[in-house]
């Protein structure tokens, strides 16, 4: 049948440029604190110098701005590909990509500014969150849109996760900043006091399982076997853990909250549910690991397998640390020390950071009109920067972490204190040294991420480049709903 | 948490442990295998028809 429909993506490049530079902006920022944290002179007693203002604008620049454009991008790729269909609704896919930059460079201006709710992860104030509540709502529409017009009838499973993943942020999002605004700066939630910790941490943790987890498992369902050029090892099991996944997560933020004044029971119910994730995260993990089986010689030579092998490693890694973290008796040594640190970012560079810089490696030449990457070569590079700056970070934080959680309790014969507060601090600080050189390396590793990509983009930034048309499949009898006919 | 509540937390746990079970058994389905075995294939065909 002849046609000329073409893919949309000149949003999914939009996007792409967007989370190149908001990665290394991010991560700048955590380098910069990370250096504070071990010299904190480095504030220059300037308030909106400060780690406390700056740490939200590394969390909010890597997980909300890199993570969130990368998801976006890519999330309008596979519903795409996924189902041979050109992006409903193109200007509004087009508003959701300047809103969302709009939304972060507000979050990100205003936060060091001491504007801010003072709710992890939600730290933005009540204008802004309306913003997010608007771009999400629009993104959501775009993607059920697109989905609503597939030529192919079952959704795939990647398609699945991402829409768990829009639903499940817009629900947490809107519940978790419901508040009383006071002035344009200024708001009071409506929650207070255990009920207030807790809704929060309702979000916080479900933030992790379905913006940091469920999104990128979308990510993974598509783009590990298309690197791989291999089947998913078992599309049966995908569904089952998609389900196990989404029913478990929601039940277990109460983890997040272990020896505090919420009652007991709602911890335990925290406790078991975080042991039961064991299964969906270990499940998706396997199932991506296990499609590479195969083609291992194809990942020893292509850096974007390399980052998707390693990331499913850490993400049953981080996963199953995360699942032990939650059991009170580890909770009590590892809370409010350093290893809780080494466990978010074990999941955020290991996990979060390669699944999204392999997902990435392998769309952009394709996205971007070109048949491979500018330098293969430079790919390479960013792959041991980026494993060299992970293990760096990850051992020094979790080393710090047990150093100072077992001086903490540590007591003499009386029952009394052996260390004072200050020694602790004094005896991690070398771990404080050895975690800025691990981030410098993984920003220079984005630094040169943003360099290729830039190279590659030589096409289309003059404009070179066609659009891709959309492979029209042979109908399927009683298609529901009924897919649109080829646009001649 | 009352007596009633617990009762009710019970069938409700049991309710979706069966509902766990039966999404199993729906998935592993012989009549499913063609089409999940198309699907599994489905993102390779991106590099493929490269212009």
């Amino acid at each position: 049948m002849p046609h000329n429909e073409t893919y949309n993506d000149r949003v999914v490049r939009l996007f792409l440029l967007a989370a190149a530079v908001w990665g290394v902006v991010g991560m700048g920022v955590g380098v910069f604190i990370a250096a504070q944290l071990a010299w904190p002179a480095l504030n220059f007693d300037t308030p909106w110098l400060t780690f406390s203002r700056l740490r939200p604008d590394h969390t909010f620049g890597v997980i909300f701005a890199f993570g969130g454009s990368a998801l976006m991008g890519t999330c309008y790729y596979v519903v795409q590909r996924t189902g041979h269909t050109r992006l409903a609704l193109p200007g509004l896919a087009t508003f959701t990509f300047w809103g969302w930059q709009l939304v972060c460079i507000l979050a990100m201006t205003t936060m060091p500014l001491g504007i801010t709710q003072s709710k992890e992860y939600a730290e933005p104030e009540w204008l802004i969150d309306l913003l997010v509540a608007a771009v999400w709502v629009s993104f959501g529409v775009v993607f059920f849109a697109t989905l609503a017009r597939r030529r192919i009838k079952h959704i795939y499973v990647a398609n699945w996760y991402y829409g768990a993943f829009i639903i499940a942020v817009a629900l947490l999002h809107i519940v978790n900043n419901i508040v009383i605004p006071v002035s344009l700066t200024k708001s009071y939630p409506v929650y207070s006091g255990t009920v207030d910790a807790m809704v929060q941490w309702w979000y916080g943790h479900n933030a992790v399982a379905f913006f940091l987890t469920a999104g990128f498992l979308g990510m993974m369902y598509y783009f590990v076997p298309r690197q791989a050029q291999q089947p998913l090892w078992s599309y049966r099991f995908s569904i089952v853990n998609f389900w196990a996944l989404i029913s478990v997560y929601m039940w277990a933020g109460s983890h997040h909250l272990m020896y505090t004044a919420l009652p007991d029971w709602v911890q335990s119910v925290g406790m078991a549910f975080s042991i039961l994730l064991l299964m969906p995260s270990w499940g998706s993990a396997a199932n991506g690991l296990l499609t590479f089986n195969g083609a291992w010689k194809r990942v020893a030579s292509d850096p974007a397998a390399k980052f998707m092998v390693l990331a499913l490693v850490f993400y049953a890694a981080a996963t199953t640390e995360g699942s032990l973290m939650a059991v009170k008796t580890v909770n009590s040594l590892s809370h409010y020390t350093d290893w809780t640190v080494a466990h978010v970012h074990s999941g955020a560079i290991g996990w979060v950071a390669m699944i999204t810089i392999g997902s990435l490696y392998a769309m952009a030449p394709r996205a971007l009109g070109r048949p491979a990457m500018h330098s293969k070569r430079s790919m390479e590079l960013h792959f041991w920067m980026h494993t060299a700056g992970l293990i760096l970070y990850v051992a020094s934080m979790w080393t710090a972490g047990v150093t100072a959680g077992l001086m903490w309790r540590a007591t003499d014969a009386n029952g009394a204190l052996i260390y004072p507060f200050i020694d602790s601090l004094i005896a991690i600080r070398p771990f404080y040294l050895i975690r800025f050189l691990g981030g410098t390396l993984i920003l220079g590793g984005m630094v040169v991420m943003a360099w290729n990509l830039w190279h590659t983009a030589a096409d289309a930034r003059a404009r070179l480049i066609k659009p891709i048309p959309v492979p029209i499949p042979e109908p399927v009898p009683h298609q529901v709903p009924a897919p649109v006919p080829a646009r001649a | 948490m009352t007596a009633v509540w617990g009762q009710v937390a019970g069938i409700v746990t049991v309710m979706l442990m069966l509902m766990f079970i039966g999404i199993w058994i729906w998935v592993w389905h012989a009549g499913h295998k063609p089409k999940y075995d198309r699907l599994a294939r489905l993102p390779m065909a991106d590099a493929e028809d490269r212009p």
